[in-house]
């Protein structure tokens, strides 16, 4: 396993090398230690505007595709309605002018 | 007269505001809440706004009103330094989401993404989106957290996007996808499953199942580059970010229409299908419910709950004369079931609620006071422990004297079925076991129950082979 991938998993890693600094007198130190916090000042959240973003914008196109549909479906609805509601007023009017 | 004021275990992390239980010298409660100025403006405003009355008339939101500042309990609340005090209708019984069987939390998911949508068509967001902000009247999702509503400024995005899929979605999508039971999961963690856990559970082929693409392995990936950005130096600049309005209306479409298409197939379980195969005679059955019709009929009961309820036979019994009764069952199925059916047909003051009863909900988060344990939320006035002390007793290991010290500290009336050992199915539990259980005997039983309880009543089932107590504390 890699080390970058180790350390993606560890919240408090320690980089550095070790190095022998005193090959005379045969004694084995590290010359630099580095801890850093790698993941607890980093908020997961902050992915959230780019995740909606692009999610959103994805469903977008079929959101705005399904409302026409809707408004379609409406209009020809209307219509319908209007001339049924026409028929029957009509139909209403001649039994009126029967009477 | 303000007889005990206290601020809500529960209610810390919005520092705009805190909820405060209010309990007068009969025992009755108000839920109060101290609000800050600028909170207070917002709800001022958010009270006028037609929309959110609508939604309080429909009863997907709490009945809030704003308190007269000279009202002795308003007084000891802006004694702690708030601005303005709201009162909110109190819930019959507090529940927590790692105790709701699927189609309950589905629902809640649901009444999130209508109220985000409603709201932001009138110009206002929710900012956080978690089910603890959902309560349950009986069958019925109720929004609790007012101060969520936020005015939606121009270009701004939904925050609580990643809090809804790790709290909501997910589990959601692992019980529909995989099977596997999200109440243990988001038991232990409350703030939910974040992206790049819940993509391990979703590899190979898993990962292009319905929604998990999208609202999983997107975001898992999205924030895993963000990391290794941070972790190279070269951190996100914060700059102004502006969305347009249709990514929210869209995103919220999608979801919704995701969710409802979640479905959770019920496998059958023993449990499940316990109504069919239970070992009672008609009359001993009927027996049966006569006695807890009668002696509920009686005491009408505010609470109620039913432990070892299955799918809910009593449960509705016990819902004809309780205002709530909480069904609590280990068996997911059987309370989903449950819930399915009272949802559609009622009756609709029951909650179902899934939970091993050998290993009730402790109290979790901060202190361990932030989600209160289910017996320490609202005493009940009768328990219904019907054929529930064997399994306690064989299956879960707990003795006999454990399980009625707990009882009895309850301090409800218990209505309680001992199975006899010659019982069929106490021989059932046996097959298997080595120990032989010698204290389970009606001997033992009797003198224990009297140790701690005045049996009131009592009736024998199949010929002697089972009881029927009524107990009262002694």
């Amino acid at each position: 396993m890699s080390r970058k991938r180790i350390m993606g998993k560890r919240s408090l890693a320690i980089t550095g090398v070790a190095r022998a600094t005193d090959s005379h007198s045969g004694m084995i130190g590290f010359s630099a230690v580095r801890m850093i916090l790698l993941l607890a000042y980093v908020d997961p959240g902050s992915a959230g505007f780019i995740v909606t973003t692009v999610l959103g914008v994805l469903a977008a196109g079929g959101y705005l595709a399904r409302a026409s549909l809707n408004r379609l479906k409406r209009w020809v609805f209307r219509q319908n309605n209007e001339v049924e509601l026409g028929k029957v007023a009509s139909s209403t009017d001649d039994q009126a002018d029967d009477r | 007269m303000t007889a005990n004021l206290r601020s809500d275990g529960g209610s810390f992390k919005d520092p705009a505001g805190r909820v405060y239980r209010v309990f007068n010298e009969a025992g009755d409660e108000r839920i109060l809440r101290g609000l800050d100025r600028a909170a207070t403006a917002t709800l001022e405003k958010l009270l006028g706004e037609s929309f959110f009355e609508a939604l309080v008339a429909g009863g997907q939101v709490v009945p809030t009103k704003l308190l007269d500042r000279a009202s002795p309990d308003a007084k000891h609340v802006l004694a702690a330094g708030w601005s303005a005090v709201v009162e909110h209708d109190p819930v019959d019984f507090v529940t927590w989401p790692y105790e709701w069987p699927f189609s309950m939390l589905k629902d809640a998911a649901l009444l999130q993404l209508q109220l985000l949508e409603t709201a932001a068509k009138n110009g206002w967001l929710l900012k956080d989106a978690t089910p603890f902000n959902v309560q349950w009247a009986g069958t019925r999702p109720v929004f609790i957290d007012i101060p969520s509503f936020i005015p939606w400024a121009a270009g701004d995005y939904w925050r609580g996007y990643r809090q809804f899929c790790a709290t909501f979605l997910t589990p959601l999508l692992l019980t529909a996808h995989l099977g596997i039971p999200f109440q243990p999961l988001l038991r232990s963690r409350l703030e939910g499953i974040p992206p790049e856990e819940a993509v391990r559970y979703f590899y190979g082929l898993r990962r292009f199942k319905r929604g998990v693409p999208s609202h999983i392995w997107f975001p898992a990936r999205a924030e895993r580059g963000l990391r290794q950005r941070e972790r190279a130096g070269q951190p996100t600049r914060a700059r102004a970010r502006r969305q347009p309005r249709i990514a929210l209306f869209a995103l919220l479409d999608s979801l919704k229409r995701l969710i409802e298409r979640l479905s959770y197939r019920l496998p059958h379980s023993d449990w499940s299908q316990y109504t069919e195969n239970h070992s009672y005679e008609a009359a001993d059955i009927e027996r049966k419910k006569d006695f807890v019709l009668r002696h509920i009929a009686a005491r009408r009961p505010a609470l109620t709950w039913d432990l070892g309820a299955n799918t809910g036979v009593f449960s509705r019994i016990a819902a004809e004369h309780s205002g709530t009764v909480v069904a609590v069952d280990g068996d997911q199925d059987a309370s989903e079931i449950l819930y399915r059916e009272a949802r559609t047909a009622g009756p609709h003051n029951i909650i179902p609620l899934v939970m091993d009863l050998a290993n009730l909900s402790p109290g979790q988060g901060w202190a361990g006071r932030e989600r209160a344990a289910f017996d320490e939320r609202r005493r009940p006035d009768i328990v219904l422990c019907l054929a529930l002390a064997h399994h306690m007793r064989v299956t879960a290991n707990i003795p006999l004297a454990l399980l009625l010290d707990w009882l009895h500290n309850l301090n409800a009336t218990i209505i309680l079925e001992f199975v006899g050992r010659d019982d069929e199915m106490f021989q059932k539990l046996l097959q298997n076991k080595q120990e032989d259980y010698a204290d389970y005997t009606a001997g033992n039983w009797e003198a224990e129950l009297r140790r701690r309880f005045d049996v009131l009543d009592r009736v024998e089932l199949k010929g002697g082979l089972r009881e029927l107590f009524l107990l009262e504390p002694s």
